[in-house]
């Protein structure tokens, strides 16, 4: 029946010893030759003998497992595999199996409400977003929010009581530990709640206070400790010193009085595809590093315009700027269009900028100046009539803003007389205008959409 | 020596033969009967609870979408929860042996196990909304239920016979008040706006279209 030929593993002196594999080698001789019996159909070996593994040998299990795969494969042409269909008894409201579910809810963040948009498939939540009406996140989460999707249904939780049974935990049922938690409350009871200490997160859940009432009135010895490892404590006490109230801070920069813009002149930065801090320690960024830069000074500070953010041939890192930021804030190409109307159009055409700084003599003529503006207000950017580094007193530019409604003016500060020149003009031409004259304030950086 | 006799050379040309034949035969036996047409069609599964369509839908009159209320909204057209058969069987034949599954589905809280019925491979992707959006009526792929005791496969559900109705949706197309009208047949108004109706419509015919 066998045509495999029996193991021998009897050792012949002198001649180098012979193995398979690493049991072969490392094994008494003797030992292998038993394992070897037991391997064997019909072996030597009497079945009562063999130790219950061996039982079914290679060849039989091989045999076996070939016809019941077999047997699969016909069975699975023939009839599908009976599948059942469970569906609920008892059916949640508003539930459409296959069709998830969005909804507005909050979480607490140190004591503080953070509105959240939750999409939830078959009852399990799956995502969480900031809610963009809640007026204080304003859309915003942190990964904290991130994760409440784990809080709410985490495979790699525990998914039913455990105890502990000398070093280990083992699993117990619902009803032991209802009985061991009950042991404790009367425990507890007895003494009413004396030694008993909660440690909770700071909250201002109506739920929570109820609950907290409801166990000290049965347990009045009991405490409670509020204590949160990373909290707005510090925050809250400079709020009490400046307005003798722990308020929370909330920013609008839509409000702010004074606005900062910027003039980069990142172009005197840029070298080799990397903007270089020469005069602070030598430090250098790529494109990606300044609209992070960027995108968290914006966020701290009322920063509504930033001229030549980037280089004037970094095309790539200026429309990547605009996608950041560009609704937010007033990207004004100065090096970068030189207001040189092929620039400008290319710009458009790229989605590079917002807005583009003019200056009459930078292209020549008065009839190029006005066609730049145009097309810029065409393409929805926004225009900054700018002067010259070393002016003269000519207020040319002062009636040029007022003219084309560009609504902005870039002449410096209020020193230096050809400076303080154009804004004379400026008060000169509202007083012409009296009645007719508007002053858009912030909202001119407005005019380009939703920026 | 001789230990062959003479007339076994013929032996091979009759085995090629033979295998010829026999192969020609197995792989058309294969083809024929191991096909949708023949192992889908007919399929009737014996239900937990025997719940018999031919009375509910003809001659009780309910409409498809009492039970299988989602079946415009999701991909799954649903089985529907014991709660919707207890909304009247907590009043009629409330002690009817059949209807003893349901009952202690209702009291424990377990879903009754329904048998699984009509399938498609997990590879092809199937919404029932979109169908019946489209103005494909039930009738169209799940035959008379409304004749049925017992619910059977009656299309093969194959992909040739899906493909079939995505080239030429025409024949199965219906308004949508008709959806789950059993016996609904075209009328010349219909007949006249369906050009329209189909050229609308564009269902997929490429693979991603159900194998996504």
């Amino acid at each position: 029946m066998s045509r495999r030929k029996p193991y021998v593993f009897t050792e012949s002196s002198g001649a180098p010893k012979i193995w398979r594999n690493l049991e072969d080698k490392d094994l008494d001789p003797k030992v292998l030759q038993e394992m070897a019996e037991e391997e064997r159909p019909g072996g030597f070996v009497a079945a009562a003998q063999l130790v219950e593994k061996s039982r079914l040998g290679r060849r039989d299990f091989l045999a076996v497992t070939g016809a019941t795969s077999a047997m699969m494969v016909f069975e699975g042409c023939v009839r599908r595999p009976v599948e059942p269909i469970l569906p609920y008894a008892n059916s949640p409201e508003h539930l459409v199996p296959g069709i998830p579910v969005h909804f507005a809810t909050v979480t607490q963040r140190e004591g503080d409400a953070l509105g959240l948009l939750v999409t939830s498939h078959d009852g399990r939540p799956t995502k969480v977003e900031g809610n963009p009406n809640h007026p204080a996140s304003q859309g915003a989460t942190d990964t904290l929010a991130q994760i409440l999707v784990n809080s709410v249904y985490d495979p790699d939780r525990s998914q039913k009581p455990a105890k502990r049974e000398g070093g280990a935990l083992v699993d117990a049922s619902y009803a032991e530990f209802a009985k061991a938690f009950e042991a404790l409350i009367a425990e507890h009871r007895a003494t009413q709640g004396a030694g008993l200490r909660f440690l909770v997160q700071p909250s201002t859940s109506p739920t929570f206070h109820r609950l907290r009432q409801a166990v000290r009135s049965r347990l009045p010895q009991a405490r409670f400790h509020v204590y949160s490892s990373v909290n707005m404590s510090n925050a809250r006490e400079g709020a009490r010193i400046a307005f003798g109230r722990p308020h929370t801070a909330l920013i609008d920069f839509e409000k702010a009085q004074v606005v900062l813009a910027l003039d980069v002149a990142a172009s005197e930065l840029y070298r080799d595809g990397r903007y270089t801090f020469k005069k602070s320690g030598g430090g250098s960024k790529d494109a990606e590093g300044m609209i992070r830069l960027y995108a968290d000074w914006v966020r701290q500070y009322p920063i509504r315009s930033i001229e030549d953010g980037l280089a004037e041939d970094d095309w790539a890192g200026w429309a990547l700027l605009t996608r950041e930021l560009g609704d937010r804030v007033q990207l004004v190409g100065d090096d970068l269009f030189v207001t040189n109307t092929a620039r400008l159009a290319r710009g458009i055409a790229e989605g590079v900028g917002n807005s583009i700084l003019v200056k009459v003599n930078q292209i020549g003529t008065l009839t190029e100046t006005l066609e730049a503006i145009a097309m810029a207000t065409a393409a929805g950017f926004t225009s900054v009539i700018s002067h010259r580094s070393g002016e003269t007193e000519d207020t040319t530019i002062a009636d040029l803003a007022v003219a084309t409604n560009a609504g902005q003016i870039k002449t410096g500060s209020a020193a230096r007389t050809d400076r303080v020149a154009k804004y004379n003009q400026l008060l000169r031409i509202e007083e012409a205008l009296g009645t007719q004259a508007r002053y858009p304030g912030a909202a001119v950086f407005r005019s380009r959409g939703g920026a | 020596m001789q230990i062959f006799p003479r007339q076994l050379n013929l032996l091979p040309l009759a085995l090629g033969a033979a295998a010829l034949v026999g192969g020609t035969v197995l792989v058309l036996a294969v083809w024929i009967y191991a096909a949708p047409h023949n192992l889908q069609v007919g399929y009737a599964p014996e239900q937990p609870v025997p719940y018999s369509h031919r009375l509910h839908v003809q001659e009780l009159g309910l409409d498809c979408r009492y039970c299988h209320a989602n079946v415009e909204r999701a991909g799954e057209a649903m089985v529907p929860p014991t709660q919707t058969c207890m909304g009247c069987h907590s009043q009629i034949r409330t002690d009817s042996a059949m209807l003893q599954p349901v009952r202690d589905s209702w009291e424990t809280g377990k879903a009754i196990e329904w048998v699984r019925v009509h399938q498609v491979p997990d590879h092809a992707f199937f919404d029932h909304s979109v169908h019946l959006a489209a103005g494909v009526g039930c009738v169209s792929c799940h035959g008379r239920v409304d004749q049925m005791e017992v619910v059977r496969i009656e299309e093969p559900l194959s992909m040739g016979w899906c493909l079939d109705c995505h080239r030429d949706p025409g024949p199965n197309l219906r308004p949508r008040s008709e959806i789950t009208n059993m016996t609904w047949e075209p009328d010349e108004a219909w007949l006249a706006q369906i050009g329209e109706r189909v050229s609308s419509l564009e269902p997929p015919e490429h693979c991603s279209g159900c194998h996504r």
